[in-house]
């Protein structure tokens, strides 16, 4: 028996309100109490924030119990109806229509109106509401462009028409659809997504679509409480009494809360340890891209082909993927290429390289600095304190030490630890993320010139005319034709010849819950979907 | 009095602008860019800026001034008591820090009170038997558990109380001072400086021990007791006292891995996420607070000085 | 006591007579000696990697077991020796030159200067430390970094290539800036109430020059506390390197030190204690070493204990 009831004191702050209305049989294994123990981290204690436009951070991974998305990706990776439940285009996808689902209301018993839909996404456009991916959805729609630079708070593209919302795009689009189907497009009330940042925080009245209202939230202490909400308008659910949430950084104290029963559910990954000790709380999730050090294109010495590709060769692939991720800690998928298998359309036999000490020694020869001597220094940087992303790069140090005699190089754990030198840094981690499993648009944010790999920090202005233009064809494409994916791995061929990057890999990610608590799904987008199933099983 | 009150203000102030003027230049010039690294996730990924949303931001937060604009545009605000909004979590800095500081401020009175409790008779006995088993005992004890880095004892200890005999629940967050849950955290942290008192305790009492005036006093025929209570406790308790300001200090400005082991939403952990995330104002605040704990401790610990040694006021 | 033996010998007699001082002693020069000769005695490359042979238990192979990386634990840690010894008495000797500089400058002259010394001290004092190392870090460093560089690339000396250098001339150069005022405070304190003794009266009116007061009255009376300050300071330098580590501020990859080990291991350490356990063993035993050390030569050299 344990002594203290850690939570008690929280709880009672909100235990006073009774679970009312909008309640559904529960499923018939469910046990009494239905009550949600999340644990959840982020980029730090002061961005425990929930606001639904700023698109991105872990929070943003629980506003699927806040807001329903437009359309989400289920864990069978199918497009699946969400607030829109009709969407078609013209024949050229110019012109996407989405029609929103007549049961559709807030949790102040407003109806969701496309109008909404308008007024958060202009929201969303506006810098001011910081979403910085937002480009990446609606980038395309004709007006984004002019919103974006606050020339107009409004979007010419994006016509609401009753229950239906029309949108023109600059470009032909036959995955508009998919690029909307995610938590960080979530539809919030026109009204408070247009009167400030705070709108969300419960003083304000927030209105919620999703399945759960925000009742409580305490940024000092890091706590917040999910309840029911009354409105909830899908057929299905909800079954929690409650949801509490818990801001825990550490990854060893999580793992002690799940052993001790004091949490049932979180987003960080718990100390590697958990798995051994309880293998029921890891089910796997199919998340798409993996993580890679990039070369700085646009500094010495990496701006070099041939010192890139003497640094590929150095490292034996299978081995800074075990350095990273050792058998005992991490379950992964090794990868050989940029594009990830859990994508459409991957071939398992493109192989992008393999280790080859001579091969790296002769191209350090061949390069313009014509060896290690005259090398100068290489900045590198994991970006992260996390172990794994590290050791990857001290392997990759020392690869470069003993085959190419490569000594100059400096290391760093954060990019900004160089001050001033921060842009020269030429080996630096990121990962390339999709949202939705479509080859194309991976291969596209990866390599194509406009895209946040290329033409940001982690390659600084790389660019290759022939992959914007297979990309840009691409684009137009429809998925059910093979030319999408020829024309990606085209891309991807030429991308990898460039040399632009060492693989590391990733560890497989997981739904990290305890064995009770059923329902918890989780697709390519990192938001868990669904959240209206979510119940305590006995 | 009075003067005296004015030069220790003056001196305070000039102190505090100094120590500001430094911290807003290394920030200003060694920092990195916050707005960068206002849109980084947990793993340090990107979250696909584009130039309009940094030059957007960079606008409405003043950051194309140069330094000396900044910096006076930051000390006439703070004068009018707006200490600015914190760039990543959007909330006024002085409603973020008061709750924090005061946790911190409870967390490292508790343990300073505990540890001069535990620290001082401890030092005391380890004085008196000196050299003799106890002594050592005492002092080894002590001294070993300390040279074992907090985030190492932190969670073994948090571990072993949690899993091993369970008797307790990870704490999280702040139930105030009188909870149970508090009660792992204060000894972790009071480890910490736990020698520092009780050396110091133990090294003044055997210095005080042979002084002249005691031999004579014990010659004179009184008891050991009293002549420890009357005659060696309280000279020797001036430089303990000297040190217990610096140990707050440290408790207060440095219970950082306690605060991220243990959960508790305090002045340590934000003032580390506040460089990471380079929130120019969460960090000047810290700082600023920071400086004005330790000026205060000085104060108190100048106070008690005065009153614990008398021989101090010529 | 017979009154013609010398301060020195009567504090090696008794230093003679405390066997934990000199426990202290010898784990001491046994730390210093590996800080010297480390590679020579290491049995690998402490950089060496096999990651077919990582995360291996102690074994005769690898006496203290292989880390993630497949490298020789054993020989880490007898490089870590040089980096603790380097970073402890960098921060130390720095810090107490300062200190002792300002406290005496403070001490003897009062009035004006020891009202704008102490000023300097409380003003150093309310400095952040961790925040200062922080920024240090990144606004200092690189522009030293890159000179070094530029040497290096001008001379293809291969001393300038070494950033080890860097990290501790800088960081715990930084460290050193604010740590002196606790010596700076001490030396200050012992002068202040020498001056007011009636023996320094009477000396100085004998006509005894400055350097006999400070040889024969301060130097006496200071030296005690200020070597219990230095030993603490030692150990707390080594502990103050593992947790700049822990915040990712330390040395850096590819060196290794005590606490960039420890710090690595954390998210293991539930499942290869040794990894942990090693170094933290090792820091704890090097600052008991130290602290038992250094109350040996307090207690000898205090002469308040000595002239019974």
């Amino acid at each position: 028996m344990k002594k203290f009831s850690i939570f008690m004191v929280a709880l009672a702050i909100v235990s006073g309100q009774a679970f009312a209305g909008g309640h559904k049989a529960l499923p018939s294994d469910a046990a009494d109490e239905q009550v949600l123990r999340i644990a959840t981290s982020s980029a730090g204690e002061n961005s425990f924030i929930f606001t639904g436009l700023s698109g991105g951070g872990d929070h943003q991974n629980w506003q699927s119990f806040l807001w329903v998305p437009p359309m989400y990706f289920d864990e069978n990776k199918e497009l699946q109806p969400g607030v829109f439940n009709k969407w078609e285009s013209n024949s050229d996808f110019t012109e996407w229509t989405f029609n929103i689902d007549s049961r559709a209301k807030f949790s102040d018993g407003t109806k969701l109106t496309a109008q909404d839909a308008k007024d958060t996404w202009e929201a969303m456009a506006n810098p001011d509401s910081r979403n910085g991916r937002i480009v990446g959805y609606i980038g395309n729609v004709q007006g984004f462009a002019d919103a974006r630079e606050k020339k107009t708070d409004k979007i010419s593209g994006i016509i609401a028409e009753g229950s239906t919302v029309r949108v023109k795009l600059n470009n032909p689009d036959p995955i508009f659809h998919w690029r909307i189907s995610t938590a960080h497009m979530n539809i919030v009330k026109g009204s408070q997504a247009k009167s400030g940042i705070n709108y969300w925080k419960p003083e304000n009245n927030p209105a919620f679509s999703g399945p759960y209202v925000l009742s409580q939230y305490n940024p000092d202490q890091n706590t917040a409480t999910f309840t029911p909400n009354d409105n909830w308008w899908m057929d299905e659910g909800p079954y929690l009494e409650k949801i509490t949430f818990q801001f825990v950084n550490d990854g060893d104290t999580l793992a002690a809360m799940f052993q001790n029963e004091q949490i049932d559910l979180s987003m960080q990954q718990p100390s590697p340890i958990l798995k051994k000790i309880m293998p029921d709380v890891f089910e796997p999730a199919p998340r798409i891209g993996f993580n890679s050090f990039w070369f700085n294109v646009g500094a010495a010495p990496t701006d070099d082909p041939m010192v890139r590709k003497a640094l590929v060769l150095a490292i034996d692939p299978k081995e800074i993927y075990k350095a990273a991720f050792p058998k005992s800690q991490f379950e992964s998928v090794m990868p050989r290429q940029f594009m990830d298998p859990n994508l459409q359309c991957y071939d398992d036999g493109i192989v992008y390289y393999d280790f080859d000490p001579e091969a790296a020694k002769a191209a350090l020869k061949a390069s313009s600095y014509g060896g290690p001597e005259n090398l100068p220094k290489l900045r590198v940087t994991p970006r992260a304190t996390w172990p794994p992303l590290k050791r990857g790069m001290e392997y990759a140090m020392e690869q470069w030490r003993t085959v190419l005699g490569i000594q100059n190089v400096e290391f760093k754990d954060k990019p900004q630890n160089f001050g001033g030198d921060s842009g020269k840094v030429n080996v630096s981690r990121d990962d390339v993320a999709a949202r939705f499993p479509d080859p194309a648009v991976y291969v596209f944010k990866g390599t194509h010139s406009t895209g946040p790999i290329a033409s940001g920090e982690m390659m600084r202005a790389y660019k290759n005319e022939k992959i914007d233009m297979l990309l840009d064809e691409a684009m137009m494409v429809e998925p059910s034709n093979p030319k999408r994916c020829a024309l990606a791995h085209e891309a991807q061929r030429l991308f990898l010849n460039d040399w632009p990057m060492i693989i590391l890999g990733k560890p497989l990610e997981s739904i990290n819950r305890r064995g009770y608590v059923k329902n918890v799904y989780s697709g390519p987008d990192i938001a868990r979907h669904a959240p209206w199933k979510i119940y305590i099983a006995k | 009095m009075i003067i005296f009150l004015s030069v220790r203000l003056f001196r305070w102030i000039t102190g505090l602008l100094l120590v500001l003027l430094v911290s807003y230049a290394m920030m200003f010039y060694g920092g990195g860019d916050p707005i960068k690294q206002m849109f980084l996730d947990e793993l340090g990924n990107t979250q696909y800026l584009d130039q309009k949303m940094i030059d957007s931001e960079r606008e409405k937060y003043g950051l194309n001034d140069p330094f000396i604009v900044q910096f006076k545009n930051y000390l006439l605000n703070i004068t009018k008591g707006d200490w600015g909004t914190s760039y990543r979590a959007q909330r006024p800095v002085l409603d973020m820090i008061k709750p924090r500081l005061w946790i911190s401020i409870q967390l490292g009175f508790a343990a300073t009170v505990f540890m001069a409790l535990v620290g001082i008779p401890l030092g005391v006995i380890a004085a008196l038997f000196h050299n003799k088993w106890i002594d050592l005992t005492i002092v080894g004890t002590i001294v070993t558990i300390n040279a074992i880095p907090v985030f190492v004892t932190g969670p073994l200890l948090l571990l072993f109380f949690v899993l091993i005999v369970p008797i307790m629940n990870v704490p999280y967050g702040w139930n105030g001072l009188f909870d149970t849950q508090v009660i792992l955290p204060i000894i972790v942290i009071a480890i910490s400086t736990l020698p520092i008192i009780l050396r110091q305790t133990r090294t003044s009492v055997l210095e005080i021990k042979n002084e002249d005036y005691i031999r004579t006093a014990r010659a004179k025929g009184l008891s050991e007791n009293k002549i420890i209570l009357k005659h060696v406790l309280r000279p020797a308790l001036t430089p303990v006292i000297t040190s217990l300001g610096l140990v707050m200090i440290t408790l207060i400005n440095g219970a950082l891995f306690v605060e991220l082991i243990f959960n508790i939403p305090g002045f340590g952990k934000m003032t580390i996420d506040a460089i990471r995330d380079v929130d120019h104002p969460l960090i000047m605040s810290t700082v600023l607070v920071g400086t004005l704990v330790v000026m205060g401790s000085n104060l108190i610990v100048d106070a008690i000085y005065f009153l614990v040694d008398p021989r101090i006021n010529n | 006591m017979k009154k013609t033996k010398s301060l020195t010998e009567i504090a090696l007699a008794r230093l003679a007579k405390n066997y934990l001082a000199q426990i202290g002693f010898f784990i001491v020069i046994l730390f210093l000696a590996v800080a010297m000769i480390g590679p020579v005695i290491a049995p690998y490359d402490f950089l060496s990697q096999n990651i077919d042979r990582a995360l291996e238990k102690p074994s005769l192979d690898h006496l203290l077991g292989t880390d993630p990386m497949g490298r020789d634990i054993f020989s880490r840690m007898i490089f870590g020796a040089r980096t603790a010894a380097i970073v402890a008495f960098t921060t130390t000797i720095l810090s107490l030159i300062l200190g002792i500089l300002i406290g005496t400058i403070a001490g003897f002259f009062g009035g004006k200067i020891d009202s704008i010394l102490m000023w300097l001290t409380d003003v150093t004092m309310s400095v952040p430390g961790l925040l200062l190392a922080i920024l240090i870090n990144a606004s200092i460093k690189p522009p030293i970094s890159n000179f070094f560089d530029q040497l290096y690339q001008s001379t293809k000396n291969p001393f300038f290539l070494n950033t080890y250098l860097i990290d501790f001339v800088i960081v715990f150069g930084a460290i050193a800036l604010i740590s002196w005022p606790g010596y700076a405070r001490i030396i200050r304190g012992q002068i202040l109430s020498l001056r007011q003794q009636v023996f320094v009266e009477a000396a100085v009116s004998m006509g005894s020059g400055f350097g006999h007061l400070i040889r024969k009255h301060l130097v006496p009376n200071a030296i005690g506390p200020i070597v219990v300050t230095v030993t603490q300071g030692i150990g707390a330098a080594i502990l103050l390197e593992s947790s700049l580590s822990f915040l990712g501020v330390g040395v850096q990859p590819p060196n290794a030190s005590w606490g960039s080990m420890l710090s690595d291991s954390l998210s293991l350490w539930r499942s290869f204690p040794h990894l942990m356990l090693v170094p933290a063993v090792t820091i704890g035993i090097i600052q008991i070493a130290f602290i038992f050390l250094g109350d040996g030569i307090n207690d000898a050299l205090n002469p308040k204990q000595t002239r019974r």
